[in-house]
């Protein structure tokens, strides 16, 4: 297994006041797919995200991603984690404004000892005519294009997108989503998706459901289908 | 990753072009005037280092009232392995100006030329260079002196009279009557034999050993009185010498006054200033540049503020802090290295060099040295500027960006701590804005620009109160007309002057000895309110003292004269008012017994008509108007330095306020936004958002103005410890209310400007924020 997250548990607040935010989540993911994290407002999925990507701390259980055990590592070793193994695509892209496409993606070029090339990552990404551009010049569709270039040049073996088309149109996102699953067969990169846009669920090699904390349902998807056919389903 | 910052640097400087070239000129402006101030400086210390075996100054003097025979003076050289030389003068009195006519110099304080030579012939002259630049004299042009004209073969100065004064005592140069003249031995002769004439009998001397000095002084002390070389003694000298031949005199010595170079206000003047500006001058630098950065460190943390969420996804993404806060202390640092480069290259430039220097030569007569290049200036202004801002700006950006990544992205790394302050008020913007002006951070920050800018305003205003209140003391205090200092003290002068003993002593002013008057005066004396008692262990100090050495009723003052081991110490029993001179007031009889002087002995008659006695009796004669005009020649000494604290603390003063406010406004945006959303008008926005600064503004004005003033007191009381006058810095209110007012209109102005910005903020902002 890729991902293995057993009896994770993680709470909000101090003494009296603790809130049990994930509660005891057991979980697999297997090298090369692509995994969907579903569930309402406040059942904790991006709570989970972060503690996968070493953004947050958890109170006990464990996540192990790719023979390393989260729970062990020092801030510095998580910091190190985060820049060799993880890319992040967020719903708000948040890109360095007054640096253009090609050079946001080079902030995190520097950090891989072999990144990818830019220009082919750009043109994979269909960003090559606007790798000169200011993101404010750009679409919301082209700028997370632009983030997920970001965290792919340094080539993460676990992309983490939280939310990555909250904030676009339908159209865009089905656009977004089929270049997730591109990169995903592209690069065998290890994607989790933590949405609660339910029409994501069929483009997912797995989907884990979240509820109040705790995981509600958890199986493979035996009838894949291709994100560019969801937007006709 | 080098390449990106400087790509980001330059899109930045596109971006926000007023605020960075704001920046680049505040690091210009005082690069220039720092690099320019040392600059001189360094070119006077290295400048009289290497002119030293030229010049060959002396290490002291000593004034006689009789010439010294040639065997007294080869036996001291010989027994004390000490050098003497004759630096005799003489003073013509001509329309109004003292020429003091010297011969050349050979081996001690060596005059060094401006232009031209020494005299080849009786009516060539040596003039002296602040009297030949302010009447735009040069070589081949003309001059009387008496009866005689003489051609100006050379303009030059000497080293014991870089502060060219007429009396020692002096404040300040005084280049509009008063100059010295070499001519040729045989004129000066002339001039020495002429009955009309007294001559002042100075010998300069330079020792092998300084521990030579204490034995030597005495030895010349010891040197019995002999008329027998006097070649133009008149009646009332002759009458003089007789009595003190016959003890009718007391014990007064031959010996006037025996100096060490470092008690001499005409020497090393320019030296001891230029010390003072390269010390202070790099201080003050270093202060001035991590103030600016400081303050760009607060426009670039709301920089920080607005990426928050850039930030912390780049954390996520694996980079660095380092790489993070390199991004944002660069442009500070680039900015910082161009205003350094401009600085360095304006301040350099001979022209601007040469208005400090003009300063330094306008009240100083020294020579026109080669300009030094100090490799420390380049340093000083490429390096320095850089390194401060960058540390300053690591300090201040550094917590802003220990933030985890997942608080950066949601914004909550913001922990900003509420004051819970109940407000009285129900009125909800009147709450608001209370809340809000208790909140914000800016008003600290405002206050410390504040502040920085009012200490180099008052530094001026406090130099321009310190001469005004010297003048209108003056006017006050000096109760008589003329003070003539005699010449020979005769026995029984008959005169309807009040008589006064004054004695030139020294205290110790931190490093420095400050010379000035210890004034014997008679009970019931006419001219001063002073009332001493008849004991020599108690005085009273003149304001002007009082104020220089701190005294109050009940404190001690240790003095000491020339190089006499002997102390004195007074108890200050009374402080009254006087003129600008300082002077400690003693009964007269306790001054004849301190100095061994017979019970009748006095040297200075004051009068409030015209003096009764005989001109050939008196050596100065002194007026009001002297001691003012001294006063006003100091003004112009240090109104360079004024202007230069007007200009600079007002142009700091509006940058610092733009950028600051201009951060605050930016800080206030998405509030205002948010508050358009909520259906509130722009003026309401405007009550509830900008009141606060411009109340924060006025607050730190309130606050910053007394604070400055007693800041920048201090530090006058330190620029000006070598100048021996009263230390009055007190500004009439007025003068509070005026540099109020004016900080306000700029702040306002300011405002204006910026309120264009507030305009322009409407809730798409706040929408954009909504997550």
């Amino acid at each position: 297994m890729f991902l293995t997250i057993t009896n994770l548990q993680k709470y909000y607040g101090q003494a009296d006041n603790k809130q049990l935010v994930l509660n005891n989540i057991s979980a697999t993911v297997d090298e090369g797919n692509i995994c969907v994290i579903m569930g309402p407002s406040g059942s904790g999925k991006s709570t989970l995200l972060h503690c996968i990507g070493g953004l947050e701390r958890f109170d006990s259980g464990s996540i192990c991603v790719d023979s390393v055990e989260l729970s062990n590592l020092s801030d510095k070793k998580l910091a190190a984690y985060r820049r060799n193994a993880l890319g992040f695509v967020f719903q708000f892209y948040n890109l360095i404004p007054n640096l253009t496409v090609a050079e946001n993606v080079d902030v995190c070029k520097y950090l891989a000892p072999s990144p990818l090339d830019r220009d082919e990552l750009l043109s994979f990404l269909v960003l090559e005519d606007k790798k000169n551009c200011f993101p404010n010049t750009l679409s919301g569709g082209e700028q997370q294009r632009c983030a997920i270039a970001r965290a792919l040049i340094k080539k993460p073996k676990l992309l983490l997108c939280d939310e990555p088309t909250g904030a676009l149109d339908s159209k865009t996102s089905y656009e977004i989503l089929s270049l997730i699953e591109k990169v995903n067969k592209e690069y065998g990169t290890t994607i989790l998706i933590v949405t609660h846009n339910s029409a994501i669920k069929p483009m997912a090699h797995k989907i884990i459901t979240i509820k109040d904390g705790a995981v509600s349902e958890s199986y493979m998807n035996s009838e894949r289908i291709s994100a560019c056919a969801l937007e006709n389903i | 990753m080098p390449r990106l910052l400087i790509k980001r640097f330059f899109r930045s400087f596109k971006e926000n072009f007023a605020r960075h070239f704001a920046q680049i000129l505040l690091v210009f402006a005082v690069v220039t005037v720092i690099v320019s101030l040392e600059r001189t400086a360094f070119t006077i210390i290295d400048g009289r280092q290497n002119n030293k075996d030229f010049e060959r100054i002396e290490d002291g003097q000593f004034t006689t009232l009789f010439p010294i025979p040639d065997d007294e003076i080869s036996k001291l050289c010989e027994e004390y392995n000490v050098q003497i030389q004759e630096n005799f003068g003489v003073d013509v009195q001509s329309e109004n100006k003292i020429y003091r006519i010297f011969r050349q110099r050979e081996n001690i304080d060596v005059q060094v030329f401006f232009e031209g030579t020494l005299p080849d012939s009786d009516y060539q002259a040596v003039i002296e260079q602040n009297y030949a630049y302010k009447y735009n004299i040069s070589c081949g042009d003309s001059i009387d002196i008496g009866d005689n004209t003489y051609t100006v073969c050379g303009i030059a100065s000497l080293p014991d009279y870089v502060h060219s004064t007429e009396h020692m005592n002096d404040i300040c140069a005084t280049a509009d009557r008063f100059l010295w003249v070499i001519v040729t031995d045989s004129e000066f002769e002339k001039y020495y034999c002429d009955n009309r004439y007294t001559p002042e009998y100075t010998y300069a001397y330079r020792l092998s050993s300084k521990d030579d000095l204490v034995n030597f002084s005495h030895a010349v002390y010891d040197m019995k009185i002999d008329d027998s070389h006097l070649i133009n003694a008149d009646e009332s000298l002759r009458e003089y010498i007789s009595s003190m031949q016959n003890g009718e005199n007391g014990s007064m010595p031959n010996v006037l006054q025996f100096i060490e170079r470092e008690d001499n206000r005409r020497m090393d003047i320019e030296l001891k200033y230029a010390f003072i500006y390269k010390s202070a001058g790099f201080s003050v630098g270093i202060l001035l540049i991590a103030m600016l950065a400081f303050i760009f460190a607060v426009v670039t943390r709301n920089e920080i503020h607005n990426d928050h969420n850039v930030i912390g996804s780049l954390y996520a993404l694996g980079v660095s802090k380092r790489t993070i806060i390199s991004f944002y202390i660069f442009p500070g640092v680039i900015v910082s290295f161009l205003g350094g480069i401009i600085g360095l290259t304006v301040g350099f430039l001979p022209e601007i060099t040469d208005i400090s220097m003009r300063a330094f030569h306008g009240v100083n007569s020294f020579p026109y040295y080669e300009l030094s290049n100090p490799l420390v200036l380049y340093l000083y202004s490429l390096v320095m500027p850089p390194i401060v801002n960058f540390a300053v700006n690591y300090i201040v950006l550094n917590r802003s960006l220990s933030h985890s990544a997942l608080s950066l992205i949601r914004g909550t790394y913001e922990s900003k701590k509420v004051f819970n302050i109940k407000l009285k008020t129900n009125n909800f913007i009147r709450r608001f804005k209370l809340r809000h002006l208790i909140e914000e951070r800016g008003s600290i920050i405002t206050f410390v620009c504040v502040l920085s800018s009012l200490i180099i305003l008052m530094l001026g205003l406090s130099t321009n109160a310190m001469i005004k209140n010297n003048v209108s003391s003056t006017i006050e205090n000096t109760n008589y007309k003329y003070l003539c200092t005699l010449k020979y003290p005769a026995k029984d002068l008959a005169t309807s002057g009040e008589k006064i003993f004054i004695k030139n002593v020294k205290s110790e002013y931190g490093e420095n000895n400050i010379i000035f008057s210890l004034v014997g005066i008679p009970e019931n004396s006419k001219f001063y309110s002073a009332k001493p008692d008849n004991d020599t262990d108690s005085a009273v100090a003149g304001k002007a003292l009082a104020s220089k050495f701190n005294l109050k009723k009940g404190s001690k003052l240790t003095f000491c004269e020339g190089v006499a081991e002997k102390e004195f110490s007074v108890i200050i029993t009374d402080i009254v008012d006087s003129n600008s001179n300082m002077e400690l007031y003693m009964h007269i009889d306790c001054v004849r017994e301190m100095f061994d002087c017979s019970s009748s002995f006095y040297n200075t008659v004051l009068f409030s008509d015209e003096p009764d006695i005989d001109d050939s009796l008196i050596y100065s004669k002194t007026k009001t108007e002297d001691i003012l005009n001294n006063i006003s020649l100091m003004k112009r000494a240090v109104t360079p330095f004024m202007w230069f604290s007007y200009i600079s603390s007002i142009l700091i003063f509006i940058a610092a306020l733009y950028l600051i406010v201009s951060t605050m406004i930016d800080s206030t945006s998405i509030g205002i936004s948010l508050i358009h959303v909520l259906g509130y008008d722009h003026f309401e926005a405007h009550r509830m958002y900008i009141s606060p600064i411009s109340y924060s503004v006025i607050a730190a004005l309130i606050f910053a103005i007394p604070v400055s003033k007693i800041i920048s007191s201090g530090l006058c009381r330190y620029v000006f410890s070598k100048f021996a006058t009263g230390m009055f810095f007190e500004l009439p209110i007025e003068d509070y209310v005026i540099v109020f007012l004016s900080a306000l209109a700029i702040f306002f102005f300011i405002l204006l400007l910026l309120l264009q910005k507030v305009k322009r903020i409407d809730t798409s902002l706040a929408l954009k924020c909504r997550e």
